[in-house]
């Protein structure tokens, strides 16, 4: 919602692009089977449409509107997702624009209890969280998309109906000049919460919806106050409510707070009910320069997800696929990790790289991690909104003893998102128990700094990489045969080998003169890491053998396990 | 889990923080179970109770300490 007198994309600061309706070949009488249709073109729609292409595959992305989103919504991008965008080669402009930020403070009764850090460390290139409005976010991945020829954008489409039979989907289109049919061999349904596609089948959402109703609103207001998340719990302004505020680049904060129990939803999110509350926090943190209201919006807790995220020839990603509490910056963050890891999975078995059956391993992975932000949510909310009188007692008795005891202080701990360990997915080997550090397999590749604006993960090939470990840069030839041996059957292969010191070699070579490769994955000289394209590891040896090397690569791609 | 604590001073016998979850989501639970005026009681006889099984009275006096600081917070607070 916008103050009266303002249209839906009258922003104090963002311009609303428009595009235009393309008429697409269907409507013109051509016929064609696309290879993968994705229907929503919001961050995780098109975040899959880029990883595709990235894999070398095409994709029809369909989305009802002529802009990009109302309003700022998702506004947290973890370190993870920053490391997807940077494989998706858009992160630079994320990174000049966005906020990164490392801590936050939560406060009881006005007073502070507890300061958090997030981890960080000399070895990561990213931040551990970015402060970023959706409407930028999804400007950056549109823009990227709009250049790649692989991606056919069609805006102002809207999909009404979709059936699926043993050789495709079908999706029936409405546009501003008439309707027609799309045929497609599978389908990635990135439309969100009220998804269309989860409708047109039926599919039903399991799960909690909490007590409280929560307002975020945006304001424009100049403040020095540094990019932290800061929590107020009981502030004297409004003792029974809990209240967020974050910092948004374009002087944009983002207040968030709960409404009472016995509050009417509809009148506290009138222009005057936002604008009185709001003033009265604003007036509490202490900043005394003018602010504008920019927009706002109403929103519930829930924890729901469908019970299978495939559907057939259909993938459910991003919100279609679940709805979980803001509390932990959850939403936007493993929808991108939906994205990325449905997308790599299609285009391999639509490039014959893979059978189909590799496509079961997508709901186990990213409903397991849905499940697992399900148990910290649900969590964070009553901590949040305590939804008793017993839980409002505990959180205050963890807050009030929070100021002088850190055994305390844990509680208030915000909880954030923290990538998922596919440890027990089906396309994921069994661990070498000889390693006792390091990433397990099923977990993401940690970065490593190598030098000035050097880091691992900047090495990284579009397909599988194998992380190859050598003192001076040599493999065995035993090794040397059976990775060009994989590399003529999978071309999409890098092999990439760190070595403590530079040599003439055979394969691409990275520097750690430092060790700190070595180090943080526990490694010697010979052993190896295989990794997904999504980053995630899928086999690790201490000292790999031809055989068992191939036999991770077919469990990788789902052949056995 | 993503945060550091800078000072964690937790002694080699403190009950790990899972444990402290589960105990403060226990509490939440038998607290909504009991009719109001009888959570004080509640609460003092779990003291003792727990009291009892510290053999050591500086700690359990050093909890009590602890508790009453930090309802001092929540009285200059609100």
């Amino acid at each position: 919602m916008r103050p009266e007198g303002k249209g839906e994309l009258d922003s104090l600061y963002f311009d609303y692009p428009h595009f235009p309706f393309l008429c697409p070949g269907e409507l013109k009488g051509e016929k064609k089977q696309h290879r993968v249709a994705i229907v929503g073109a919001g961050p995780v729609g098109v975040a899959a449409a880029l990883e595709l292409a990235r894999q070398g595959v095409e994709s029809v992305l369909l989305d009802n509107k002529a802009t990009l989103n109302d309003g700022s919504r998702a506004i947290c991008l973890s370190r993870h997702s920053l490391e997807i965008l940077q494989q998706l080669g858009v992160d630079q402009r994320f990174i000049d624009k966005a906020l990164g930020w490392t801590r936050g403070r939560s406060y009881f009764h006005d007073q502070e209890v507890y300061r958090f850090e997030m981890p960080h460390s000399e070895h990561e290139r990213f931040l551990p969280m970015y402060n970023l409005q959706q409407q930028y976010i999804e400007q950056f991945l549109v823009d990227k998309a709009m250049e790649n020829p692989l991606i056919d954008m069609r805006w102002q489409q809207a999909v009404s109906n979709v059936a699926q039979s043993d050789t495709g989907v079908l999706l029936s289109v409405s546009t501003p000049e008439g309707e027609y049919q799309l045929e497609a061999d599978y389908l990635l349904a990135a439309d969100g919460g009220r998804s269309i596609v989860r409708k047109s089948f039926n599919l039903p959402l399991h799960g909690e919806s909490y007590e409280g109703r929560y307002v975020i609103a945006d304001v424009r207001m100049k403040s020095d106050f540094p990019t932290e998340r800061r929590a107020f719990f009981s502030p004297s302004v409004m003792p029974e409510s809990t209240l967020l505020v974050h910092k948004q680049p374009d002087d944009i904060w983002r207040i968030d707070y709960q409404l009472l129990p016995d509050e009417d939803p509809d009148q506290a999110v009138t222009e005057s009910a936002i604008r009185q509350r709001v003033g009265m926090i604003i007036e509490m943190l202490g900043e005394e320069s003018d602010w504008e209201l920019e927009w706002w919006s109403l929103y519930k807790a829930y924890t729901l997800a469908l019970d299978d995220y495939r559907h057939g020839r259909v993938l459910f990603i991003g919100d279609s696929a679940h709805l979980v509490p803001i509390f932990g910056v959850r939403g936007l963050n493993n929808g991108l990790a939906d994205a990325v890891n449905a997308a790599w999975k299609l285009a391999w078995v639509l490039k014959g790289m893979a059978t189909e059956t590799l496509l079961d391993s997508y709901s186990p992975e990213r409903r397991g991690a849905t499940l697992e932000v399900f148990a910290n949510a649900g969590k964070s909310t009553r901590f949040m909104t305590p939804p008793s009188y017993g839980y409002r007692l505990m959180r205050d008795a963890a807050l009030s003893l929070a100021l002088r005891n850190d055994y305390a202080s844990r509680f208030a701990d915000p909880r954030q998102v923290t990538p998922y360990t596919y440890a027990e997915s089906p396309v994921t080997s069994v661990d070498d128990t000889s390693f006792s550090a390091g990433p397990i397999p099923g977990a993401p590749l940690i970065n490593r700094r190598l030098g000035d604006n050097n880091f691992l993960l900047d090495h990284l090939g579009t397909g599988f990489n194998m992380l190859v470990f050598s003192e001076d840069g040599s493999v065995t030839p035993e090794l040397q045969t059976t990775l060009v041996d994989l590399q003529k059957h999978y071309s999409d292969l890098d092999v990439l080998v760190i070595a403590r010191h530079a040599s003439t070699a055979f394969f691409t070579t990275l520097i750690d003169q430092q060790g700190a490769c070595f180090d943080g994955y526990d490694a010697s000289s010979g052993s190896a890491y295989l990794v997904r394209p999504d980053r995630h590891i899928t086999a690790r040896w201490k000292a790999p053998k031809a055989a068992s090397i191939s036999t991770a690569f077919k469990t990788a791609l789902g052949e056995s396990r | 889990m993503t945060t550091i604590l800078t000072q964690n001073v937790v002694t080699q016998t403190a009950l790990p923080f899972a444990d402290l979850e589960q105990v403060y989501e226990q509490l939440a639970v038998t607290l909504d179970s009991l009719p109001e005026k009888q959570q004080t009681l509640f609460l003092a006889q779990l003291a003792l109770a727990l009291a009892h099984r510290i053999p050591d009275i500086d700690q359990v006096l050093t909890a009590i300490n602890e508790a009453h600081e930090g309802t001092c917070l929540d009285e200059r607070g609100s």
